[in-house]
């Protein structure tokens, strides 16, 4: 999977930052119990991997789902931020990740209803998605 | 001269029949994937399930069903317990496990009924 291409195309991209939506609130699933406490956040999770057209040494299909939250009454800004890494993870192709591999593709799944986590006491949307990767050839 | 006549006679007409009783084998073919299915579902989630049983409600709860109508196949999985729907959102679905188990699901019914399809006579 291509944890660190995914990351590298939210972190860096200027109309995400401009939603709040940076380094310091991009997080891996499960690894924070204490995210901003007035800032919107975003969690990636990545979840199982399964060839691809049935083939072992095909290259890995792994679902993944972007979890944005906000807090406050409103889901505008959750959908705003959705939407813009729709857009960036839609457009991305062969992104060499500095992990060691490579995203081929990304392929939108699907969103959640308008969701409340009373774990963290935010509102929360999600997107589903499907990420090809494959790791990059030994130089 | 007598003229010389070639034809060939249908002894046995197997493709008509064959394509009549074609929908019904298809349907019974689907109900068996899919009940396949919801049994692989149900225990994909009490097996897969990421949380730490504290009563083993949740766990034992989890449960699939199936409905079938002339046009319609459907799996079902669900929890029983009420506080079911915070496993799957709390914590940005940290404990979520009708998701997963629906894509698990899905893989299994389709690579159920290629096989099944490609069996068909």
């Amino acid at each position: 999977m291509s944890r660190a291409a995914v990351y590298s195309l939210l972190v860096g991209d200027t109309e995400l930052s401009a939603l709040g939506i940076g380094a310091s609130n991009i997080f891996p699933s499960n690894a924070t119990d204490d995210p901003p406490a007035t800032q919107p956040f975003l969690f990636i999770r990545w979840e199982e991997t399964s060839p691809r057209w049935g083939l072992s040494n095909s290259p890995g299909k792994t679902s993944m789902s972007l979890w944005a939250h906000d807090h406050g009454g409103s889901y505008n800004r959750i959908n705003l931020i959705l939407e813009r890494c729709k857009e960036i993870l839609e457009a991305a192709s062969h992104v060499v990740g500095s992990d060691g591999y490579i995203l081929t593709q990304v392929d939108w799944r699907g969103a959640s209803g308008d969701l409340v986590d009373d774990g963290y006491k935010t509102l929360t949307r999600n997107h589903g998605y499907e990420v090809v990767s494959r790791k990059a050839p030994a130089a | 001269m007598a003229g010389r006549q070639v034809g060939f006679h249908w002894k046995s007409d197997t493709l008509r029949p064959g394509v009549k009783g074609f929908p019904d084998r298809m349907n019974r073919a689907i109900i068996a994937a899919t009940e396949y299915g919801a049994t692989r579902g149900e225990a994909y989630m009490k097996r897969e399930a990421r949380w730490r049983d504290q009563t083993g409600n949740a766990r034992n709860g989890l449960f699939t069903a199936t409905e079938h109508t002339p046009r319609r196949h459907r799996i079902i999985h669900a929890h029983s317990v009420p506080y079911g729907i915070w496993l799957e959102v709390r914590w940005s679905g940290r404990y979520q496990i009708i998701v997963p188990a629906l894509r698990q699901t899905g893989q299994d019914v389709m690579r159920v009924l290629s096989r099944l399809v490609g069996g068909l006579k």
